[in-house]
């Protein structure tokens, strides 16, 4: 059985054999507010468009100020690495999301698209019938593409696929809550982001298989434990960098981490109504969160369950959502004694500039930490 | 200036205009002052459907964070420092990092208002994702009543299903934050001042697109400098509805009179060029030292915008696109009509739209006013001032009309904006079309 | 041969053979940085050798020449030392280290051995990055900052500017300080924003000021002033109100030496920063071998 890691490092070919395998088609999407159980329902291998770092001479002439991941995104679809891709789907999330799935239309008319409005303000009143009728409208739209019904009998399936991913990962992240874990955040992230360019009845086997085996290891020595927050990430590098430095992601609060699994849809006789419901009820984030101010209390709440020492922060150039709100987590973070480190990340991650911060955090919650010569997990 | 080709002179309404942004602050200052009035954070959006409230102003911040570049580098520097070293990102938009670094200093203008006054927020997410976290700031520096509102979209064709659907999901958040205004602070909201409110602001709305497509006549009757006195004018309706729609009848009146005469807006008038979003608040004398090539803007996408979309006639003209509105002679009688009238679109209503759909705009816009060129600045911590930019940069070169793009922070933000290159690159532009300055 | 304007003076002193002979213990320190590299020798807490260069392309041959000129004559062998650490971005190069250790928590140590133990902010103005220090009284680290990504390398850039000038790079400093006001500064953003601006005022016409050398020097260390008070102002900031920082303040690094950027950073934050005796350069190596 192929890892996940493998899964990452070639999703391109896992996606096309997929499609060869099943016949089906492949329908790309940004952002994890998109309700893929619909998509899944309708037989579409939803795909999670993840960032990449490859040479980038084209999107230049049709982009400016767009921050890495879009622009990566839109870069790849230039280069015919997403040729499989079938249609594509936007939410509403952040101008730079709707500005690659938009450039990428113009570039790519032939693709089928379809714009899904799902609320800024997610906790107004009427904010689950407008997700509703949004949803009622992206599967009459879905049913046209693929020319048959989405049946409630496949949403329910949906659904139950899906629940039972997250409640694996769920499982996944639970390893890491105890001293002395056997599962490095590298790890997890890798699997994390696989299983978004996967078939989630297919990630389920694997997941099933291969948390006992992580169950069965050997604990090790902790070193300092560190949570993760901030803009997507789409691999483990920085995760990598802190092993290497005697330290451990146990946990995040990224939109591909654990808001990608802490709640489930609640089953309920109007499916789509349930599937709407937990979207609203994702954990916020950075950008949904701009009333009453829910992250913080929430990222803190992760951090006390996971038992961290500190905090990484680590946002994207240009990521605005992300930029306006660090005000808030910082303060947070402050009020409460947290240590924390904040640095801005690129298209690449400058290994010794990166380095130079993480190692002055760790060493700050443990001194001496990092001089250890040879210390490795 | 020699070489003059037409006659010019200034604006007889300029006056006028004065008057009424002067009340429109003092209205807004006494507000601040008086017990009796309320002073909200956030934006209405389109109509201020906050006139139902005897007293209320709601004061938006990108206004203010563009004052406040205009106005002093020196302390927008200041705030904006304040705001970035709490953790606002320095790449954020101008607007709001002047407003929230200037509320960390202590001010909630640049005059000296000292923060906190505002008494609500209504932060109305905004199709901009920094706007639409603009109210946190002073929501967390001070325990005031805050509510939140949506601004639902769709892309694609006009579906009646999810226009009426995204509609009254707008319409009934705001019906909410009315309601619980009304309870929390026991002020009565007067259905009648809205109405009435709806009842000019079209009217208002036609004069000043009439006033954008005079502006498509050769000479320039107004060059987008002069317009920019005028255009934030049209939304401020609140303080006398009235006075305000005979100002915009005085002002087309007056304008047509320029074309009918030709009377230009620059005596020298050879070069036309377009822009399509906010020029640098503090650097306007740009539009200037172009005089000295007989070079007028005639206008943008963003100062045009504000009267809806164009769409481009088959006479050549450009006039106001068909849009989703309350049936003509259907009197508006309830509170949610109203608003349902105010939100009556949600279709791409977004930056992008007009690239999505309407790809055709940009192209219409310069075919239209009869440009030479267009200037396109990429505001690099401007999401909403920038997106398209570099696509419709490409649509017009493939037209034919001549792109210049310069870089900066952002219109209200002169952190990044090299002034002397900026000069330089419009030299070197016209100087490439042939154009050398006038003696 | 041509005068290289932004060359500063290197050094390098290594005390008599009474300090290190008679010494219990003797450690080193060695900070590895992009611009410059710093040796430091310690018998018994005391400085007893030293040695600041320019690291140029060669960050190992940089490592080794400075470790030489700080050990002179006095025979000493690294066999001698109870322990060297290394630290700065060519940390590794310093194959004679027997640790390394991070620069935030080295610079505060160093800082701590040049100012006193009542330093509580420490700002090291560095080639490449600028670190922002906020400290315990017990010597340990409450909170540090680091420049953005895209704010990297002002002082590398300034000896390029010198060169550019003409202007010594130890002048450069207090001639800025010859303006009357501080014109507004060109883009804080990041060097490669500033510094085309910079150049771009030396043209006449377009601004109705014509600039001085002076008012240029004033204009770019302004920028590069304010920028570090992006990094130095994150130390715990008020809600409502200016910078605020502990006023026991302590700049190391190579600018620490240009009055130009550090008076303007004290003028911001309404404060006198501590001297010292030693050169502020040396902080991370001496603090590396503190750590040792």
């Amino acid at each position: 059985m192929k890892t996940f890691k493998e899964i990452l490092e070639n999703r391109h070919a896992y996606a096309k054999d997929w499609k060869a395998r099943t016949g089906g088609k492949v329908l790309g999407f940004y952002d994890t507010y998109f309700p893929e159980e619909v998509a899944y329902a309708a037989g579409l291998l939803p795909l999670r468009l993840l960032a990449s770092h490859c040479e980038d001479a084209l999107t230049d002439r049709l982009m400016y100020g767009n921050c890495y991941c879009t622009r990566d995104i839109f870069n790849q679809f230039m280069l015919g690495r997403y040729d499989y891709v079938d249609g594509l789907v936007s939410i509403e999330s952040c101008q730079w999301w709707y500005n690659a799935f938009d450039t990428t239309l113009i570039e790519f008319p032939e693709l089928w698209s379809h714009y899904l409005f799902t609320t800024d303000y997610v906790d107004a009143r009427t904010s689950k019938d407008a997700v509703f009728s949004e949803l009622k409208i992206f599967v009459k739209r879905l049913e046209e593409w693929i020319g048959k019904t989405v049946t409630d009998e496949a949403l329910d399936n949906a659904i139950d696929v899906y629940n039972k991913n997250r409640a694996l990962l769920r499982q996944l992240y639970q390893l890491r809550r105890f001293d002395r874990t056997a599962v490095l955040g590298s790890e997890v992230m890798e699997i994390m982001l696989a299983n978004q360019v996967m078939d989630k009845a297919e990630a389920n086997v694997m997941l099933e298989s291969l948390l006992p085996e992580l169950e069965a290891r050997a604990p090790q020595e902790d070193g300092v434990r560190l949570m993760l927050i901030g803009s997507e990430t789409y691999d483990a590098k920085l995760e990598k960098l802190v092993e290497s430095l005697g330290a451990n992601i146990v946990t995040d609060e990224l939109d591909n981490g654990t808001a990608y699994i802490l709640n489930d849809v609640i089953p309920m006789k109007n499916r789509l109504m349930a599937i709407g419901l937990r979207y609203l009820g994702k954990p916020h984030s950075a950008l949904k969160d701009n009333v009453w101010r829910r992250r913080p209390e929430h990222i803190y709440q992760l951090y006390e369950d996971f038992q961290a020492d500190g905090v990484i922060i680590a946002k994207q150039i240009y990521c605005h959502p992300h930029g306006s709100d660090m005000y808030a987590v910082w303060k947070l973070l402050r009020e409460r004694n947290i240590p924390y480190h904040t640095f801005e990340r690129d298209t690449t991650l400058p290994y010794e500039e990166t380095k130079l911060g993480v190692e002055a955090l760790i060493s700050m919650i443990k001194p001496g930490m990092t001089r250890l010569h040879g210390w490795s997990k | 200036m020699s070489k003059q080709i037409w006659e010019t002179r200034p604006l007889e309404i300029w006056g006028k205009a004065k008057e009424l942004r002067a009340n429109f602050q003092k209205a807004i200052n006494e507000a601040a002052a008086s017990p009796n009035s309320l002073l909200a954070h956030g934006n209405t959006g389109g109509v201020d459907w906050s006139v139902g409230f005897d007293g209320l102003n709601v004061v938006e911040d990108n206004p203010i964070g563009a004052i406040m570049a205009s106005r002093s580098d020196s302390f927008s520097r200041e705030a904006r420092l304040a705001s970035e070293i709490r953790g606002w990102g320095r790449e954020l938009c101008g607007y709001v990092n002047n407003c929230w670094g200037c509320q960390f200093l202590g001010y909630d203008s640049p005059d000296g208002a000292p923060f906190p006054y505002r008494q609500l927020s209504v932060p109305l997410p905004d199709p901009c994702d920094q706007h639409a976290k603009r109210g946190q700031q002073c929501m967390d520096l001070s325990p005031i009543p805050r509510f939140g509102a949506d601004w639902p979209m769709y892309l694609g064709p006009i579906d009646p299903e999810r226009e009426s659907a995204l509609v009254e999901h707008k319409v009934q958040c705001i019906l909410h934050v009315i309601n619980e205004i009304e309870r929390i602070f026991g002020k009565k909201y007067d259905d009648e001042k809205l109405f009435n409110v709806l009842d000019i602001v079209p009217r208002v709305q036609v004069l000043v697109t009439k006033i954008a497509q005079l502006m498509a006549n050769v000479p320039a009757p107004l060059g987008l400098k002069e317009l920019y006195s005028f255009y934030t004018l049209s939304v401020l309706t609140k303080i006398d509805p009235q006075e305000m729609l005979d100002f915009w009848k005085a002002f087309v009146d007056e304008v047509q009179w320029r074309v009918d005469n030709k009377i230009a807006a620059v005596a020298t008038e050879r070069y036309r060029w377009m822009e399509a979003h906010p020029s640098p608040w503090h650097f306007l004398r740009y539009f200037r030292y172009m005089e000295q090539y007989g070079a007028v803007c005639i206008g943008s996408q963003y100062s045009h915008m504000l009267v809806e979309p164009f769409k481009l006639n088959d006479d050549g003209t450009i006039g106001r696109e068909e849009q989703v509105k309350v049936p003509e002679g259907q009197k508006i009688r309830t509170r949610e009509d109203a608003l349902r009238s105010i939100f009556r679109e949600a279709r791409g209503e977004r930056f992008k739209d007009d690239e999505y759909f309407r790809k055709h705009v940009i192209t219409d816009f310069a075919k239209a006013f009869h440009v030479d060129g267009a200037i396109m600045p990429l505001w690099r911590a401007g999401v909403g001032c920038t997106l398209t930019r570099k696509e419709q940069g490409l649509r017009l070169s493939e037209m034919g009309v001549r792109v210049l793009h310069y870089e900066g922070a952002q219109p209200g933000d002169r952190t990044d904006l090299d002034e002397h290159d900026f000069l330089d690159r419009l030299d070197i532009w016209m100087e490439s079309q042939g154009l050398e300055k006038l003696a | 041969m041509l005068q290289e304007y932004g060359k500063w003076p290197e050094s390098a002193w290594t005390g008599g053979e009474a300090i290190w002979k008679s010494a219990k213990k003797i450690t080193g320190g060695a900070d590895v940085g992009t611009t410059s590299t710093q040796v430091a020798i310690l018998a018994d807490g005391a400085l007893c050798g030293f040695a600041n260069i320019r690291t140029g392309y060669d960050f190992k041959a940089a490592a080794d020449k400075a470790f030489a000129l700080a050990l002179g004559n006095s025979g000493l062998k690294a066999s001698d030392f109870s322990g060297i650490f290394a630290t700065g971005f060519g940390r590794r190069n310093a194959v004679y280290a027997t640790g390394t250790t991070d620069e935030v928590l080295a610079h505060a140590k160093g800082a701590r051995f040049l100012y006193g133990k009542d330093v509580n902010t420490v700002v090291d103005l560095g080639g490449q990055t600028v670190k922002a220090v906020r400290l315990y009284d017990w010597d340990r680290v409450q909170e540090f900052k680091i420049s953005d990504k895209c704010a990297t390398g002002f002082g590398r850039h300034i000896e390029v500017l010198c060169d550019l000038l003409e202007v010594p790079i130890t002048e450069i400093g207090e001639k800025s300080l010859q303006v009357e006001t501080d014109p507004e500064p060109v883009s804080t953003t990041c060097y490669n924003f500033a510094f085309p601006e910079t150049v771009g005022l030396f043209r006449h016409g377009y601004k109705e000021e014509v600039y001085s050398e002076n008012d240029v020097l004033a204009t770019h260390l302004f920028t590069v002033a304010w920028r570090v008070l992006g990094t130095v102002g994150k130390l715990c900031p008020l809600d409502i109100g200016d910078i605020s920082v502990y006023k026991e303040l302590g700049f190391t690094g190579g600018l620490a030496k240009n009055p130009g950027v550090t008076k303007r950073i004290e003028r911001k934050l309404g404060v006198t920063a501590l001297t010292s005796e030693y050169d502020p350069a040396l902080a991370g190596a001496i603090g590396a071998a503190l750590l040792a």
